[in-house]
């Protein structure tokens, strides 16, 4: 295999995984959000579920 | 969401698409024209190995956008998509160049759909010798002709107010993922079983890395699904929720699938096989846009077939859904006094947005006309890269200044990197694409300058105030009381509502119900929900009579509610209350032949999850002799229940009579004598009841005879697995034809609502 076949496989995969990654993270999030009441951004970075039970 | 309108009644809108639909409304809006048109195009210039590159790497960019997308409409779930967006973050000025850049966008995308359309279709037809009789000359020609009919056709269709349903649309779309899918299978296993295939991406960079930014820009319209998912804010079942999740998945799977769909491609032609001359993906790249076509055509013997049906399905769902989205957002333009009045004039015949989709057309059929192919898709690619590029600002502003304030559902990870990232990879592929096209270059700035222009001269001046977001994220609820059921009762026109109206109070005469009237608006898809105001009509009417009568009785809720589909609606309206009661009129005509009793009936009866009574004739009348036809099923303790209380004495000295009609039929049954006397249990000591047990196989004739002598039949129907049509109960071949009063009852049963569900 030459230098650009290698680069762009390696390139190919790494992609893949990461937007994998991004949606499995993005999923877990949204569910863990939807468990929080009237979240706004600080209380979710804050990981604050009951700031406004 | 909520708003008031001048009679005191809430209004609101139906949310009835669940996270299937919109994933599947994105992929449908993604997979239309951009993959079949690009992988020629991106093997010729960037090489086999530039393909898969271009596909991958674009996904990944194209999540980066999303994730924007989707934490924006998270936190402001309604529709309006990227105007909307900038609206929050920017106002005027930038708002209506985002609207303004979508319109054109949008209506640029249906032109490349049209002419998808033509191209492929119009090559099986030459393949099978069809068109023979047109000169060369003007094949091309033919192609722009047969793109305008296309195009025309789509836009009479958006006229007359119609558009594929949720579910159709979503069957369809699951069809071509499917198709993609299996293509995207086949040719890893093909390539498993020949790996001398794999020499086809030898070399794998013929041209270059820099050519991998061309096909990129090239081809990322066809990752631009979001917006559409978008758009459907209003309508959706916990937007903050499934939106997000809808995106992103949508281009996961959509990447992923273009990605195979791409390998399959290279890998298809077997380099040395006939007529192939030079290197297969030299081969394939020679014909352009029709390359994937071609080399498809090579992988599976009825490929030809199957690929021109596939585009066929899925650039003409996409043209429907482009020409309605690009009409949509004009008219908000207009509504919004952006644009001249005239935009958001409604046909009061079809009440589709008339002028919007009048404009629109002029777009979308010059440049079908007048461009050529790969312009049209270089026009399309750089205008909603820069109308991403204004919502990937969008989010970083509005995190900034509101996160305190905004309710949000999703965030985007690593903030801002992901958004600047998309940022200064959408500023390059939009550079990059003067290699594709110049006239690209010339089309899209020059739209965007008429947009400043327009702005300048007219919208400034006329756009209306913007009341504040925020306030449209409260939600509004009735206080709840100690009510022992709630009552849904949807009205559909004033003549019928007090006769339901005598009904209920009879059948919540000793209980403590919360009443709610409701009455569905039916929109076109082209007018999004939020502008539903102007069809609310004669429903008002209805609904404030029957308030008027019921008030006194019952704690009362008054609902006009907007929707797509009258039924969906209703079945959604159900859910969300949580009714236990719903009760309906019939007026004994079904509209459409497909259905045993309507369009409406038939499907709510069949899916509420709720008991339903649906009464026939029955006016304000008082029955003193009622049938109830027994089944020896679970339904008919409900059917004698409702006789129960709607059955009356005729004087002081006579009794209520009920008559209960046991239907013995040859399957094995409960013992007749017991099952009618544990019915007997449940009837009140003042109604005379008298039992009658036949057997036979025309049970709807027994029926129809013995109704003769009564002022009220109560038939009980079940609830079933299938859908109605071509199916019918008893009950419901009895209530076509029986003359006489009939209360049709369902009671619910929450196993088979399940197991239907889970189907």
């Amino acid at each position: 295999m030459d230098r650009d076949t290698i680069v762009g496989l390696i390139l190919i995969s790494a992609t893949i995984i990461f937007n994998t990654s991004i949606i499995i993270y993005s999923r877990n999030l949204i569910e863990r959000i939807s468990r929080m009441k009237n979240p706004t951004a600080l209380d979710i970075q804050k990981g604050n579920h009951d700031r406004k039970k | 969401m909520t708003g008031k309108s001048d009679t005191q009644l809430k209004t609101e809108l139906s949310r009835d698409l669940n996270l299937f639909h919109i994933t599947m409304m994105g992929l449908g809006m993604m997979i239309g024209a951009g993959v079949f048109l690009g992988i020629g195009n991106s093997i010729h210039i960037a090489g086999p190995g530039g393909v898969l590159l271009t596909f991958t790497l674009n996904g990944a960019l194209a999540l980066f956008t999303a994730m924007s997308y989707a934490e924006l409409s998270s936190a402001v779930p309604r529709a309006g998509g990227a105007y909307n967006f900038a609206r929050i973050a920017y106002g005027g000025g930038t708002s209506f160049m985002a609207g303004w850049m979508e319109w054109f966008a949008s209506s640029v995308a249906g032109s490349m759909y049209a002419i998808t359309f033509s191209i492929y279709t119009m090559r099986y037809l030459w393949q099978l010798d069809l068109l023979n009789w047109i000169p060369l000359q003007y094949t091309d020609l033919s192609i722009k002709i047969m793109a305008l009919l296309i195009a025309l056709f789509f836009i009479y269709i958006n006229y007359m107010g119609a558009s594929e349903t949720g579910k159709i649309g979503a069957i369809m779309t699951l069809g071509q993922t499917a198709f993609m899918v299996f293509i995207g299978l086949l040719g890893i296993v093909v390539a498993i079983r020949d790996p001398s295939r794999l020499e086809n991406f030898k070399p794998f960079m013929p041209n270059g890395w820099s050519k991998l930014l061309v096909t990129m820009g090239f081809t990322y319209v066809a990752f631009e699904g979001y917006e559409v998912i978008a758009q459907t804010g209003d309508e959706t079942i916990e937007p903050r929720k499934n939106l997000p999740k809808a995106m992103l998945y949508s281009v996961y799977i959509v990447s992923l699938t273009y990605v195979s769909v791409a390998f399959a491609a290279v890998v298809s032609v077997k380099a040395g096989s006939p007529g192939v001359i030079g290197a297969p993906w030299e081969w394939i790249g020679q014909f352009r846009e029709k390359g994937f076509g071609e080399a498809i055509g090579r992988l599976i013997p009825a490929g030809n077939f199957l690929l021109t049906l596939a585009v066929i399905f899925a650039s003409t769902s996409a043209l429907n859904a482009t020409i309605y989205s690009a009409t949509r957002t004009s008219y908000a333009l207009g509504r919004d006094g952006m644009l001249p009045h005239i935009f958001s004039r409604i046909s009061r015949k079809r009440k589709t947005p008339w002028a919007a989709l009048l404009f629109t057309s002029s777009i979308v059929l010059t440049i079908a006309l007048f461009l050529p192919t790969i312009h049209v898709a270089s026009s399309a690619s750089i205008m909603f890269l820069f109308l991403f590029f204004i919502v990937n600002l969008s989010v970083i502003k509005i995190r900034y200044n509101m996160s305190e304030e905004l309710v949000y559902g999703y965030l985007s990870p690593l903030f801002p990197l992901f958004p600047i990232l998309a940022i200064v990879s959408q500023v390059i592929l939009a550079i990059f694409l003067i290699h594709m096209s110049i006239i690209a270059w010339i089309v899209a700035p020059s739209w965007i300058i008429g947009g400043i222009i327009v702005y300048n001269i007219y919208s400034k001046s006329h756009a209306k105030p913007v009341e504040s977001e925020i306030q449209v994220l409260e939600e509004e609820r009735a206080p709840e009381g100690e009510e022992e059921i709630r009552v849904m009762i949807p009205i559909a026109n004033p003549d019928n509502a007090l006769s339901l109206v005598g009904n209920t109070l009879k059948l919540c005469r000793n209980k403590k119900a919360r009443i709610k009237l409701l009455h569905m608006v039916q929109v076109p898809d082209q007018v999004p929900l939020t502008d539903a105001g102007k069809y609310m009509t004669e429903g008002k009417e209805g609904i404030i009579e029957a308030m008027l009568y019921l008030r006194p009785r019952f704690p009362i809720t008054t609902t006009l509610r907007y929707c797509r589909n009258i039924a969906r609606g209703i079945v959604s309206a159900v859910k969300e209350k949580k009714i236990d009661l719903l009760i309906m009129g019939w007026q004994g005509k079904r509209e459409d032949s497909r259905f045993n009793l309507g369009g409406i009936v038939d499907p709510v009866v069949d899916r509420t999850p709720s008991n339903v009574v649906v009464f026939k004739n029955c006016g304000n009348r008082k029955f003193h002799k009622v049938l109830v036809p027994l089944f020896g099923d679970r339904n008919d303790l409900f059917a004698v229940e409702v006789a129960q209380a709607l059955v009356e004495p005729g004087d002081i000295n006579s009794r209520a009579i009920m008559t209960l009609l046991y239907l013995h039929g040859e399957r094995k049954r409960p013992d007749p004598s017991q099952y009618i006397k544990s019915i007997l249990s449940h009837i009140s000591p003042e109604i005379e009841v008298r039992t009658k047990i036949t057997r036979g196989k025309e049970k709807k004739r027994i029926i129809l005879n013995a109704s003769r002598y009564f002022d009220l039949v109560v038939l009980s129907t079940k609830e079933r697995f299938k859908g109605r049509v071509g199916m019918m109960t008893i009950a419901e071949a009895v209530i076509r034809e029986c003359e006489k009063p009939v209360a049709l009852v369902k009671s619910s049963s929450r196993i088979i609502s399940w197991t239907k569900k889970l189907i």
